[in-house]
């Protein structure tokens, strides 16, 4: 009976998904047709525009880390590990964000050699570091960089950007292993947290033998804050 | 490739995007425009994109996973690939709202080109499309040696193609890998499926291994495999499918059935999985479930590609099944024969065949009913139209039918007589000579006959060890692969009878006992084990009084 339940309550969560990830879409497309089309546009108006995408983009990884941590809690969120071509999925990423960066002014450039691969779930991991995109352009002063490269048979992701760093605080969050006794969510640090919380969860699920994969919070020696995802 | 070649290309590209969403159509369909796509159709129901798909070939289809009540756009899918309306050169793209794929994973053979997750703008669907139309480029000849059904030419490319090491290699050798698979030549892809997992396992060669040991008959392998896959929240929901057949190959039909429930309760919709289900509740007389798929299908079924009378007499003989076994004459079961027979003689009007096989089927119930005469006269007039029908007469079903339908009126040996005659014209044929053995005092088949001395071999051990508990049980599943062999009804008396020598008598092993000698009647004093018959009815008799004493003494 209590199957029966979750069933539909699990299909319910689908099709509420479906419909706010369709409207998503309409707003960022429309978003970026009215973007693209309007020449001439003043600071204040690129600020707006800048709102309006940055906006859009966070309700859509919240949805995400909602319906992951959901599945997570029901022992649901399946890793499908596959081979990918990091640069291929890297690239993704940064025509996803062209327009959010554009209109900050920021650069954005990847560091990855074409012919790197490593297994992963890509869609997850893909969702991870979009989140990271979004909240360093946030955040950076003119520039964003992700770096992908192996280092001892692990394949590691950076996202570095030239702000203020991460505050003390999280730096201590990020760098602890999840404690799953704990799971409760901090209203007051905003869904930063989550996300954090999401994405070492989603991290430790890679697993090769004994190697789980993992993420990490480091502030620069030259200043800014770097983000670093670990996959064995 | 340059960007200008690509815009080229899609100049000579035809696409067709389906969604329920109609601004999400627009949408898209103003994307693909942008890209320079010559024709671009728009469908919003997977009827509309199946239909469209009849008429037209399409290079790019572009499917939204979930497009509310009607099929899904997996079933799309399916529906095109087992239709063959989608070449293996053209490519196909499940657009889904999931960050997961979970929900969409289909079977291996029926997977995607690839996945695009909303919301998606058009630079992000550009850069997809571009990388996907260059790797279709790159497959292209073999792509094509596959739907021109040239597998050997298509796995001589495949191995070009590996030998360049480029970013196709794994594309290739998963291509290649399934060629063999579909030539049977299981020991060449599993040796594929190895090579590509050297490094790590992934699940897509983890199945495709699993799925070849499988058919090799290498079962422990393939459910450890399967096995590892699910304990690993593999939710590809084919795994369950597949370790269901290794439990059912090995005999373990109650764990198969609970297999293909549970992947069915994920996922209710899939036709082929609700028939395995239908026949293994079957086999495991759990006639609730069984009737329950045998429903499901025909609602399924229905406007499908794999629509076809057989839904409707598989679940009509399904019902004479029950009927037989319970010796039941309930006037209501009658009626749902009736009923569902009806249904098919309407849709099939034009069914010549189908009219007479329903009519056959029909036969079938009424004897079970104990309308013999009535059951005797309507196999005459099948009969008449069948020998003034060579197509009739060709009808593999419709004489397997017939057999059954001789067998339920008790006439056997014309029922047997018919079945060889078939065999003879299909001796490969493994359900012609399953049905021989089903309604055949001893088995017949090669293969039957193998079985039948490995249970003798097994039951003797048992009977040795004095495991009777284990015996009644061996005999009592073999009983419905041959339900009319005579020796494991005898051997399962025996059982009984050894049994309640230890532990006393017991109700339900009488009545059991009871049962089989009741569909042992038409036994007579000609026949050789006839003897040992008449001592296993009277130990039952006795087994029968000391319970009714035993009740008195309480």
């Amino acid at each position: 009976m209590s199957d029966n339940r979750e069933n539909a309550f699990s299909l319910l969560v689908a099709s509420s998904v479906h419909d706010i990830k369709n409207s998503l879409s309409m707003l960022l497309q429309t978003l970026e047709d009215v973007v693209r089309g309007t020449p001439d546009q003043s600071d204040e108006l690129r600020r707006q525009f800048g709102t309006l995408q940055g906006e859009a983009v966070r309700i859509n990884n919240d949805l995400m880390y909602f319906l992951g941590l959901y599945r997570l809690g029901n022992n649901q969120l399946p890793v499908q590990i596959e081979s990918v071509y990091v640069a291929d999925m890297l690239q993704e990423q940064l025509v996803n964000n062209a327009l959010l960066f554009e209109i900050r002014n920021l650069a954005l450039t990847m560091d990855c050699d074409d012919s790197l691969t490593a297994y992963f779930d890509q869609t997850l991991i893909a969702g991870i570091l979009n989140n990271v995109l979004v909240n360093a352009a946030r955040y950076a002063q003119k520039a964003v960089t992700i770096r992908a490269f192996k280092e001892n048979n692990l394949l590691v992701l950076e996202v570095r950007d030239d702000g203020a760093g991460y505050p003390d605080k999280m730096l201590a969050q990020g760098n602890t292993p999840i404690d799953n006794s704990d799971r409760g969510i901090n209203f007051r640090t905003g869904s930063t947290n989550l996300g954090l919380q999401f994405a070492a969860e989603v991290a430790a699920l890679h697993k090769r033998g004994a190697i789980c994969g993992s993420i990490q919070l480091q502030n620069l020696p030259e200043g800014g804050g770097c983000f670093r995802l670990t996959l064995p | 490739m340059q960007k200008i070649d690509i815009f080229k290309i899609y100049q000579r590209r035809s696409s067709l995007v389906i969604d329920d969403f109609p601004d999400m159509r627009g949408s898209i369909r103003r994307m693909l425009a942008n890209f320079g796509m010559a024709t671009i159709e728009t469908a919003s129901t997977g009827e509309e994109a199946v239909m469209k798909c009849e008429h037209d070939q399409f290079d790019i289809i572009l499917c939204d996973y979930n497009l509310g009540d009607g099929k899904s756009g997996q079933q799309i899918l399916e529906e095109l690939r087992y239709r063959n309306l989608l070449k293996f050169t053209s490519c196909f793209v499940m657009i889904t709202a999931e960050t997961t794929r979970k929900m969409v994973f289909g079977a291996l053979e029926y997977q995607p080109d690839d996945y695009l997750t909303k919301p998606f703008t058009q630079s992000v669907l550009q850069l997809r499309l571009d990388r996907l139309m260059q790797e279709k480029e790159a497959l292209f000849p073999i792509n094509q040696a596959i739907d021109n059904d040239d597998l050997d030419r298509a796995i001589e490319l495949c191995d070009d193609r590996i030998a360049r090491h480029d970013r196709y290699e794994e594309k290739a050798y998963r291509l290649q890998a399934r060629c063999y698979y579909m030539k049977h030549k299981f020991s060449q892809a599993r040796k594929i499926y190895e090579e590509v997992q050297k490094e790590r396992p992934v699940d897509w060669a983890q199945i495709g291994l699993g799925k070849c040991l499988l058919e090799m008959g290498e079962l422990d392998q393939a459910e450890q495999i399967f096995a590892e896959l699910i304990a690993n929240n593999c939710l590809c929901l084919e795994v369950f499918d597949c370790l269901a057949e290794v439990k059912n190959r090995k005999g373990e039909l109650a764990i198969a059935q609970q297999l293909l429930e549970h992947a069915s309760e994920i996922s209710p919709n899939a036709i082929l999985r609700q028939q395995q289900l239908a026949r293994i509740s079957q086999e495991n007389n759990d006639w609730d479930s069984a009737e329950k798929a045998h429903r499901k299908v025909m609602r399924l079924g229905g406007n499908s590609c794999y629509e076809s009378p057989e839904l409707y007499f598989s679940y009509a003989r399904c019902i004479n099944d029950q009927m037989r076994q319970s010796e039941s004459k309930d006037s209501k079961r009658i009626k749902d024969v009736e009923e569902v027979l009806d249904r098919a003689r309407r849709r099939y009007r034009d069914n010549s065949s189908a009219r007479v096989q329903a009519d056959v089927i029909h036969a079938t119930t009424y004897a079970n009913a104990g309308k013999i005469d009535e059951s005797k006269r309507i196999i005459q007039q099948a009969e008449q139209k069948i020998a003034g029908s060579e197509e009739l007469a060709a009808s593999t079903e419709l004489t397997l039918d017939l057999a059954r339908s001789y067998q339920a009126t008790g006439d056997r040996e014309k029922a047997k007589e018919i079945l060889l005659e078939l065999a003879k014209q299909q001796p490969d044929n493994d359900n012609i000579w399953e049905a021989i053995d089903r309604v055949s005092d001893e088995p017949l088949s090669p293969k039957g006959k193998e079985k039948a001395v490995e249970l003798n071999n097994q039951g003797k051990q048992l009977f040795a060890d004095k495991e009777y508990a284990k015996a009644i049980k061996l005999f009592g599943e073999a009983l419905r692969l041959y339900p009319n062999n005579i020796a494991l009804k005898l051997n399962l008396l025996l059982a009984l009878v050894r049994e309640m020598g230890v532990i006393g008598a017991d109700a339900n092993m009488v009545t059991r006992g009871e049962q089989v000698i009741r569909s042992l009647n038409q036994l007579t004093d000609e026949h050789p084990l006839y003897e040992r018959f008449n001592v296993l009815c009277s130990h039952v008799e006795q087994f029968r009084e000391q319970l009714a004493e035993n009740s008195v003494n309480e």
